[in-house]
């Protein structure tokens, strides 16, 4: 929880230059794919990031092997950890909503979030999902490794063509 | 098995809770499968394997109706956004595709009348794409295609949905039923076991009783254990290994005065000692205890107690191993055998005196039986003299009288002395070759008188070959066939009475057994006597005065003798119709010639000798001396041994009686010297007179030198045999005494003398015949020469010439016996003494 604090702190330094480098890169290159919603400080207004895919494959990434009781066969997906991306954000928040395309919506427990789960999907089998195979985000769990995500829980939660997310404090 | 068995068998306790157990172990064998599968289930649940199934169903629907919105709006619109339009459909597009690929739609939909539905929504999709997929103005262009393809997928999807919602509550409902019923099973197993347990518990409540009962049965067998030991008269002690005493009975304690307190302070070497072979004591340690007791329980009742205050005793003791736990100890009974050893001793002392009494009273009797032979010696030999005195006819039946009561008596004395001996094991057997033919003829004619006297016939059967001669103690045979024969008489009247012998088997060699059967008509002996008869002192029949009378020893001694000769005796009866009385003893035939028949040697044969008698009683010396001189000897009479041994040093005398008990000099002392002096008399023949004969007697006489031993009282007919012997022996080896001239003297009062000439002239021409024959003799068979000799001896006894008739005698009995050498020998002093003979007769003849 320290650990958690300190790196949260040190995300808040850094959080303004971070800033102005994704708009800038946003406006000219590629198209957003992702914007997250978080509350300011201060007032509790919302302040917007908005990420494209080069964004989120610059952070960590992790790959999972695993089935999915949506697609059939095994598949690989690659993507970046929940976690991650809201510590590397700084993002202070009990809850998560993520909204899909489709305005399917969830709430997600910061505190339920893990180092390796789940993760926002942007590759499957090696390749970018479009939005007509549940892409282009997709948020996934390694069903295959525990049972523990193999319940209607999890099933709910993992949002496929997700393009929002709102840190709730 | 029988029944009963099987049952206690299935009632036992152990059974019942081995199956219980079994039922236990198989409802949670059985309750661990089910609530694995359970387990299984809820597992299944936990991890769902479908997402909100409805939720996409009727999110196509939604997804539907938006697209379709999107094209109505762009019907209307000056601007369509194409945008927006592709990323309905993308939506659209995607869901329906999850049907296609998510696992769960496919298991739902496959196989339903709504797979076609499925596939119709494939195609048409697939027709759309193309037309999305195109630029902007062809998409515009299939506008309405696409509204109208949307559209049309209306009824389908409502389909699938539907279809969806009827199987998975139809899964729904058979999986809750499989779980309902799989808990309910669950349920039942848990019911089950739960009452098997509940069962078991039960048993092991009535275990628990039954230990409890077998606990208390224990406590009370322990106790009454313990009451028997303490009221035990033998001191019990469990020792330990090292001795010490562990624990005891409260008659151990008065034993050994053991202390009341800490009793293991005192070890048992301290008050328990063994005794050594040489009589002195060493303590029994505990090691050399359990030692001897380790091969099982031990006893020695060689002990000495010495307890603690001192008292000293003999004890026996009783000891075993018993293992407590790890540690041996060695539980010991000790008794005290003072008055047990004191009891003994009195009983051995009571034997003792009683015995000890038994065998003066056998002395008695026998010195008794022995002090009336000799007085009876007297009247009976008086008597035989008496007869030859002339007497009346009136004297004669008195003198018969005196006799045969002198005879009874004097049975009944030897019956008694039989006894005595019979009862020290002291009897024995004079076992001699004899004619049993002739003693059976002897016993007929005996008895014949006194048949008669019943009325009775007696009668004797036995084979026409006779049975021979046969080896056995001719006088006792005589005593058990006469006592048999005596009684038969006895208790018969009018009737018959049969004496039958014959050999039990066909050949004597294997079997030497004789059987004699001696039946009578007479009163019978009832089954309950016929039992007793052979016992000792026993009389059978009613007291009444008509019983004849006797002492009863007559079988009892029979049944002894014939079992001391091995054989056996026995007797068969019915009451009122007669007895039958058997016995059969072993006779070995010892000679299976026929016994010729013997001339009577009478008693002018013999020669007159010289006779020495020795005896203190005044009357038997009388009796004696009358005897022989009657018979024409020369008699000297000495009263005891010291007279008698001066005579025979100073004379030559051709026979010597002696009697053995005398005052001074007893016969025995005085035979020896006589044999040690060198006398004249020390190599005559001395005849040994007894009242008491006994093996051990004859042994010690014999072996002081006497040559044969006679018994009291000395008849006349015996004293006549035993002068014969010697007539005939001195005779045979003293040539010069050829002919008895008395013989011929005694002929001449009775036959005339041209009968007398006759009768040796015809015995001069036998001897003639034999003498010239004497050649061609031995060529003849033994058995054919044995006769003629013994007819030619016939002869020479009838003319008195004894020497011819001894070695005649001699010749035949070797011829007899098988000794052809020794008759050759004998007969070739035939001529010369035949010669004398001749010469001795022929100046006889003249003479007179």
């Amino acid at each position: 929880m320290k650990m958690r604090l300190f790196l949260s702190g040190l995300a808040a330094v850094c959080i303004g230059l971070i800033a102005v480098q994704n708009f800038a890169f946003a406006g000219e290159k590629s198209p957003v794919i992702l914007t997250i919603s978080v509350p300011q400080a201060q007032d509790g207004d919302p302040h917007q990031i908005t990420l494209s895919e080069q964004d989120l494959r610059a952070l960590p990434a992790m790959t999972y092997q695993t089935t999915t009781i949506w697609t059939s066969g095994e598949q690989r997906f690659t993507g970046v950890p929940l976690l991650v991306l809201i510590e590397h954000f700084g993002i202070e928040a009990k809850d998560l909503e993520l909204k899909a395309v489709n305005d399917y919506a969830i709430t997600l427990p910061v505190a339920e979030l893990t180092e390796d789960a789940p993760i926002i999907a942007y590759e499957r089998n090696g390749k970018p999902m479009k939005l007509r195979d549940n892409g282009p985000l997709w948020v996934l769990y390694n069903y295959d490794a525990n049972p523990d995500y193999r319940t209607e829980t999890i099933y709910s939660r993992s949002i496929w063509q997700l393009d929002r997310m709102t840190a709730v404090r | 098995m029988p029944t009963d068995k099987v049952l206690s068998f299935v009632a036992s306790r152990r059974l019942q809770l081995a199956a219980l157990s079994a039922v236990v172990a198989l409802c949670l064998l059985a309750a661990s499968v089910l609530i694995n599968a359970v387990f299984e289930k809820l597992d299944r649940y936990s991890t769902a394997s479908q997402d909100g199934v409805y939720w996409t169903m009727s999110q196509i629907e939604v997804d539907q109706l938006k697209l379709i919105v999107e094209l109505e709006r762009m019907k209307v619109a000056q601007n369509p956004d194409f945008a927006q339009l592709r990323q309905r459909f993308d939506l659209f597009y995607s869901r329906v595709m999850t049907l296609r690929n998510a696992a769960v739609y496919r298991s739902i939909l496959d196989g339903t009348d709504v797979a076609a539905d499925v596939q119709a929504i494939f195609t048409r999709l697939d027709e759309m794409v193309v037309m999305i997929d195109g630029d902007d103005q062809s998409l515009l262009g299939s506008r309405d295609r696409i509204l109208s393809l949307v559209t049309s997928m209306t009824t389908p999807i409502r389909d699938i949905a539907i279809a969806g919602i009827s199987v998975g509550a139809a899964r729904a409902d058979g999986e809750r039923n499989v779980l309902t019923q799989q808990i309910i099973t669950l349920t039942v197993l848990t019911i089950m076991m739960l009452s098997a347990l509940f069962l078991a518990l039960l048993l092991v409540w009535r275990l628990y009783e039954d230990s409890q009962r077998q606990a208390e049965q224990s406590r009370n067998t322990t106790n009454r254990l313990t009451t028997i030991l303490n009221t035990s008269q033998d001191g019990i002690l469990v020792v330990g290994p090292s001795g010490e005493v562990q624990d005891t009975n409260g008659a151990a304690d008065r034993m050994f005065a053991l202390p009341q307190a800490d009793k293991s302070s005192v070890p048992i070497s301290n008050f328990l000692f063994r005794t050594d072979p040489d009589g002195g004591l060493t303590p029994l340690t505990g090691r050399r205890l359990l030692a001897e007791c380790e091969q099982g329980s031990k006893r020695f009742d060689d002990l000495v107690v010495r307890s603690l205050d001192g008292r000293e005793f003999p004890a026996e003791i009783s000891a075993d191993i018993a293992r407590r736990g790890e540690m041996s100890v060695c539980i010991c009974f000790v008794r005290d055998l003072s008055e047990r050893l004191a009891a003994e001793a009195e009983i051995v002392s009571a034997r003792d005196r009683a015995l000890s009494g038994e065998r003066a009273k056998a002395r008695f009797l026998g010195m008794i039986s022995h002090e009336m032979r000799t007085p009876l010696h007297g009247i009976l030999g008086a008597l035989d003299l008496l007869h030859d005195t002339g007497l009346t006819s009136e004297q004669e039946r008195y003198a018969k009288v005196m006799k045969s009561s002198g005879q009874m008596l004097l049975t009944q004395i030897s019956d008694a002395l039989d006894m005595t001996q019979v009862g020290a094991g002291k009897m024995v057997l004079r076992r001699d070759v004899f004619d049993l033919d002739g003693m059976l003829q002897e016993l007929v004619e005996n008895q014949q008188a006194l048949a008669r006297a019943q009325n009775n016939k007696l009668e004797l059967l036995i084979a026409k070959d006779g049975l021979g001669r046969v080896e056995g103690d001719r006088g006792r045979i005589y005593q058990v066939l006469l006592n048999v024969v005596s009684n038969a008489i006895k208790y018969t009247q009018n009737g018959q009475i049969t004496i039958e012998a014959a050999r039990a088997a066909s050949s004597p060699d294997v079997d030497p057994i004789v059987e004699f059967q001696i039946s009578d008509t007479g009163v019978g002996i009832s089954e309950e006597n016929l039992a007793r008869v052979f016992d000792d002192f026993v009389r059978v029949g009613s007291s009444d005065a008509n019983q004849p009378e006797g002492t009863g020893l007559g079988l009892g001694i029979a049944r002894h003798l014939v079992t001391l000769m091995g054989g056996e005796i026995g007797a068969e009866s019915l009451p009122g119709e007669g007895s039958l009385f058997w016995t059969r003893i072993p006779l070995p035939v010892k000679n299976r010639a026929p016994p010729a028949p013997r001339a009577e040697t009478a008693p002018a044969v013999i020669a007159p000798l010289d006779v020495l008698v020795v005896e203190d009683n005044a009357n038997n010396r009388l009796v004696i001396e009358a005897m022989l001189k009657n018979d024409g000897h020369r008699v000297t009479l000495a009263c005891d041994g010291v007279e008698g041994v001066a005579f025979a040093a100073e004379t030559l005398y051709d026979l010597i009686l002696m009697d053995i008990n005398m005052p001074r000099m007893d016969g025995i002392e005085a035979t020896r010297r006589i044999r040690a002096d060198n006398g004249a008399s020390s190599s005559t023949r001395i005849v040994a007179l007894t009242a008491h004969f006994s093996s051990d007697k004859a042994t010690e006489l014999r072996a002081a030198g006497m040559d044969a031993v006679e018994t009291k009282p000395l008849r006349r007919a015996t004293l006549r045999d035993i002068l014969a012997g010697i007539a005939t022996t001195m005779q045979a080896h003293n040539p010069s005494i050829v002919v008895d001239n008395s013989m011929l003297s005694q002929l001449g009062t009775s036959l005339s003398m041209a009968s007398i000439i006759g009768l040796l002239d015809r015995f001069q021409a036998e001897g003639t015949q034999i003498i010239a024959d004497l050649d061609t003799l031995h060529a003849m068979p033994p058995e054919v020469l044995a006769d003629r000799l013994h007819g030619f001896s016939g002869s020479a006894a009838t003319t008195g010439a004894v020497a011819l008739q001894a070695i005649l005698e001699q010749a035949e009995t070797a011829l007899r016996q098988g000794d052809k050498d020794t008759a050759a020998h004998l007969l070739k002093e035939l001529p010369k003494i035949w010669t004398d003979t001749m010469a001795h007769l022929s100046a006889r003849h003249r003479a007179a």
